[in-house]
């Protein structure tokens, strides 16, 4: 598949996008359904452009990135370091797997009702319903990388003369260092759920409080334009771990696929 | 001649899964001066490996011992480095940064790493090449890596693993040649592994040739060849009639 998308030139990308916006202004220009389900992209563009001159968005972008940044720092660090000793450790590994899994499976917004028990409607119950989200990723991506390591490498250390620590900063590490990448790509929608389903039902700021919120009052060119937005941040931010990730792999002759 | 490794009565079994017990080496003793070159060669499966990675300190011996300047060796040591088979780079090093990977294990001051990797670099002719990654290079120009990444820690006692098992036949004696350049330079003790017996006869002074498992030492072998030697040595009578003979002590082993 890849083979045969290398040819393609970067306008054919833009062409699907470009007839679906102007079959959808067209529908609103022709009366083909009725505005008030669809709105038009001219619309929704004056809408977003309005929130921005106005102002009116910054302090819900300012909470959601906040929220965002704090929890999806927390659950990366502590799933790296995690994953590294939970890889590392056969025994640890049977004992929390299990657990690990059953964690995984469950829909993580599931639980944020039980999040807002324990932190209430604050900040931090988006805080940790993003963590939530990233952190298994990262963590089961980690947790692999050391579980995969070439027995080879860690006789190469050790014939050097490697004690624990060295063999951890020289071979595993560097090694986990493409899958910890994968598991940060894999979570950045997960904690982007996170924190729109988060702030849906407890906030009174936020991205997710918005679309919610004019939702409620039937506003569909500004519901439509704060999802643009999302989509736009969704897709820097993917893009953003996918270019760190080719970066740092330079070495990796073959791109990991997941 | 100083008898520099002293191997006694060195024995080696594994336990299989099922509880049992696979004997890999019985009752190994031979001595190796300072500055010899010797070849270790037997059947795939006598042991080759796991006796090197005896002498490296990688495995423990159920018996016997080996003693490196009469000391018992009990683990890895700066005085001997392991040319890996398939050489065993690390992908996310450049070059330079793994010929110098064991001298940054053991805690060498920055300068001193770089002035040697690099004369070790220019030594396996990689200078040019001090920036590119494992995948950018030959298979031949990986061995290279490995070889300087194992002489750099500056290492008495230099084990080689089948290094050129996995190339080409004309990259085969291309470095067989520039080994023996290297090991006249250096003047460390070589212990060289292989399956390939002119490969082991063309680089000794002496042959080690075992059996079959569990690996015995059936008999070691004089190359009376004078050095530097040249690839056309291996047409030599010398060279010839040892052939004949490993070739016949090996398979009767095969029996």
């Amino acid at each position: 598949m890849k083979l045969k998308n290398r040819d393609t030139k970067w306008y054919i990308n833009l062409i699907g996008a470009g007839v679906l916006l102007v079959l959808w202004e067209m529908s609103f220009r022709l009366n083909w359904v009725d505005p008030f389900f669809v709105s038009a992209p001219s619309k929704v563009f004056q809408e977003g452009s309005k929130m921005f001159t106005t102002g009116k968005i910054y302090p819900h972008l300012w909470v959601s990135a906040q929220e965002f940044s704090l929890g999806f720092f927390l659950s990366v660090t502590t799933a790296i370091i995690f994953g590294l000793i939970i890889g590392w450790y056969k025994k640890i590994y049977a004992l929390l797997n299990p657990i690990i899994f059953a964690f995984y499976s469950v829909p993580h917004i599931a639980l944020f009702p039980l999040i807002m028990i324990w932190a209430g409607l604050g900040i931090w119950s988006k805080v940790l319903i993003i963590s939530l989200g990233a952190f298994f990723p990262v963590l089961i991506t980690t947790t692999q990388a050391v579980k995969n390591l070439d027995a080879d490498y860690i006789r190469l250390a050790r014939s050097f003369g490697a004690n624990d620590f060295d063999l951890f900063k020289t071979i595993t590490l560097p090694a986990a260092v493409p899958y910890i990448m994968t598991g940060l790509r894999l979570a950045v929608p997960r904690a982007l759920l996170g924190m729109i389903a988060g702030e849906f039902f407890a906030s009174h700021t936020g991205l997710g409080y918005l679309i919610v919120n004019y939702g409620a009052s039937f506003q569909t060119s500004r519901l439509l334009a704060v999802i643009f937005i999302v989509v736009v941040v969704s897709i820097t931010l993917t893009e953003t771990v996918a270019y760190a990730e080719k970066k740092l792999q330079t070495w990796k002759p073959v791109k990991m696929d997941s | 001649m100083k008898q520099q490794l002293v191997i006694k009565n060195l024995s080696l079994s594994f336990t299989d899964k099922q509880g049992g017990q696979i004997q890999v080496l019985k009752k190994l003793s031979f001595s190796i001066n300072k500055g010899e070159f010797i070849s270790i060669v037997g059947p795939s499966g006598c042991g080759k490996t796991s006796l090197l990675y005896l002498l490296g300190g990688l495995l423990q011996p159920g018996n016997g011992e080996i003693l490196l300047n009469d000391k018992q060796v009990i683990g890895p040591g700066k005085d001997r480095s392991i040319v890996f088979q398939d050489s065993l780079l690390l992908p996310w090093r450049t070059v330079s940064g793994n010929v110098s990977y064991g001298l940054e294990i053991q805690k060498v001051s920055k300068e001193e790493i770089k002035k040697r990797s690099q004369y070790y670099i220019d030594l396996v002719q990689l200078s040019g090449f001090e920036n590119y990654y494992p995948h950018q290079l030959s298979g031949g120009m990986k061995q290279r890596v490995n070889l300087a990444r194992a002489l750099c820690s500056d290492p008495e006692i230099l084990l080689l693993d089948e290094p050129f098992a996995h190339l080409d036949a004309q990259t085969r004696e291309l470095m067989q040649k520039e080994l023996l350049n290297i090991y006249q330079k250096t003047k460390k003790t070589f212990i060289f592994v292989t399956h390939d017996i002119e490969e082991a006869l063309f680089l000794a002074d002496r042959v080690v040739v075992l059996s079959k498992r569990p690996g015995q030492i059936k008999e070691v072998l004089n190359v009376h060849l004078p050095r530097p030697r040249k690839l056309t040595a291996k047409e030599s009578v010398i060279i010839g009639r040892l052939r004949k003979k490993v070739w016949r002590l090996i398979n009767e082993t095969k029996k």
